[in-house]
């Protein structure tokens, strides 16, 4: 039998938090460690409890979620990020994605779906929509540098400088989730399996917060 | 300002949700039920709300990109199979934000129709860009619609439509005028239903220009 998946929750509503505590409660599969009403809370206890998945929201009174991130993902290196929202709105997405989210999760999903979202962020997958695809794909034409043409690039983001960069497949796959397609319908079309194209989704995120890190020290040095 | 009423509609989606799983009267569940999917519909109407009156998604990829997300959300989980007839690359084309959310509802609205009540187990979905006029067409091969003449003299207005699709059809003429485009519509019993939406990039004329032709080409200068 597998281990269960350690669910943390970071919400500072009362209603939020009990619910999705008592799903993950009554799911089989999935265990809740903890539940917290504040990101000071989160990043007090979570290092103790290292859950596997985090459940984020990011407006709460103190520190928001997202500016916790870093933090958070420092605290608890194994631990996998989710915000929790309740729009697709595609700034604060893609904000919480480079401040270290591997994933997003819409609070109006169902039960079922929310189990599902979970279990895929820990199982290594992510997910991207085709408005997140767009603002990363408007981000990358601001900066041509992070575009390469050289098939070395592809596959895990290495840490630090040089920038990490997104090889021609993964190019590719973003092109077509800009254009609505479905994670299928990319597999099909460009011969790969499903698991792959997750891969390929994780890995360009993981490349979008190394950048973001190594473009925070190039400011911190340039100010020293 | 949206955002303090998703996070009110959240709550209740969450508390419905909760609630259905305590043992409690069949009746009583069966509502219960009821208040999360009418809230989680609500949150979802809001949702493309806050989409449809961003300006930064004015621009005819990105309303391609919805819609094509939208029909595989909406269709894939009820067993319908999707395909999608679309450009490979659209020009970046802005659009304006009328338009587009006329559009994105007119389409959600054909969608819808196929889904609910024309028992299709398929649907296409086409979206060309020509001559500054978008057109989108839905097809589905459902029951369709008998007394209906499947040519494109049926998108006259007063043709007879099925009940259930009345109300439907009104809308998605009414939102395809405002926008100075139309609805063809071609339809037979047993044969499908054909949808088509069209209007040009450059919307209505202004109101004070009520005078003029809708549909008038624009005045082009000579030199």
């Amino acid at each position: 039998m597998t281990l269960p998946i350690r669910v943390a929750i970071v919400d500072d509503d009362r209603e939020v938090r009990d619910g999705l505590t008592w799903l993950f409660r009554h799911s089989p599969g999935f265990k809740c460690v903890d539940s917290c009403a504040s990101a000071e809370e989160a990043l007090d206890k979570l290092p103790r409890s290292q859950p596997d998945v985090v459940l984020l929201d990011i407006q709460m009174p103190g520190q928001s979620g997202i500016d916790c991130l870093p933090d958070l993902k420092r605290r608890c290196p194994t631990a996998q990020a989710s915000i929790l929202t309740v729009f697709e709105d595609d700034d604060l997405v893609f904000r919480s994605l480079v401040a270290g989210a591997t994933g997003y999760l819409l609070k109006k999903t169902p039960p079922a779906g929310i189990l599902v979202a979970v279990r895929d962020l820990h199982a290594g997958g992510s997910p991207m929509s085709s408005q997140i695809a767009r603002k990363l794909l408007n981000v990358l034409m601001d900066q041509p540098a992070l575009l390469s043409n050289s098939i070395e690039t592809c596959g895990p983001a290495r840490p630090g400088p040089p920038i990490a960069e997104l090889c021609p497949r993964e190019r590719q796959i973003l092109d077509l989730l800009a254009q609505g397609f479905r994670y299928k319908e990319i597999a099909e079309q460009l011969g790969i399996t499903i698991h792959t194209v997750r891969t390929f989704i994780r890995s360009m995120y993981e490349k979008l917060q190394v950048h973001s890190r190594t473009e925070a020290v190039l400011r911190v040095r340039r100010k020293a | 300002m949206h955002d303090s009423l998703g996070a009110d509609l959240t709550r209740i989606v969450i508390l419905a949700e909760v609630a259905r799983h305590q043992p409690g009267r069949a009746g009583v569940l069966q509502q219960i039920e009821r208040i999360a999917t009418i809230s989680r519909d609500l949150v979802d109407s809001l949702n493309e709300l806050v989409w449809a009156t961003n300006p930064r998604h004015n621009t005819v990829g990105a309303l391609a990109a919805y819609l094509r997300e939208y029909a595989s959300e909406l269709l894939e989980p009820a067993g319908l199979s999707v395909h999608f007839d679309f450009p490979r690359q659209l020009p970046a084309q802005s659009i304006s934000g009328e338009l587009r959310r006329n559009l994105f509802l007119a389409t959600k609205e054909a969608l819808n129709n196929a889904l609910k009540h024309a028992r299709a187990t398929e649907v296409r979905l086409a979206f060309a860009l020509f001559d500054h006029q978008v057109e989108i067409v839905v097809w589905d091969n459902g029951c369709g619609f008998h007394s209906q003449p499947p040519d494109p003299a049926a998108s006259h207005p007063n043709l007879p439509v099925p009940a259930g699709y009345g109300n439907g059809l009104r809308n998605l003429r009414e939102r395809l005028a405002s926008a100075g485009g139309v609805v063809q519509l071609a339809s037979a019993t047993g044969k499908g239903t054909r949808v088509s939406l069209s209007a040009p990039l450059v919307g209505p004329l202004p109101a004070s220009d009520t005078n003029r032709q809708l549909r008038e080409p624009p005045a082009r200068q000579t030199p």
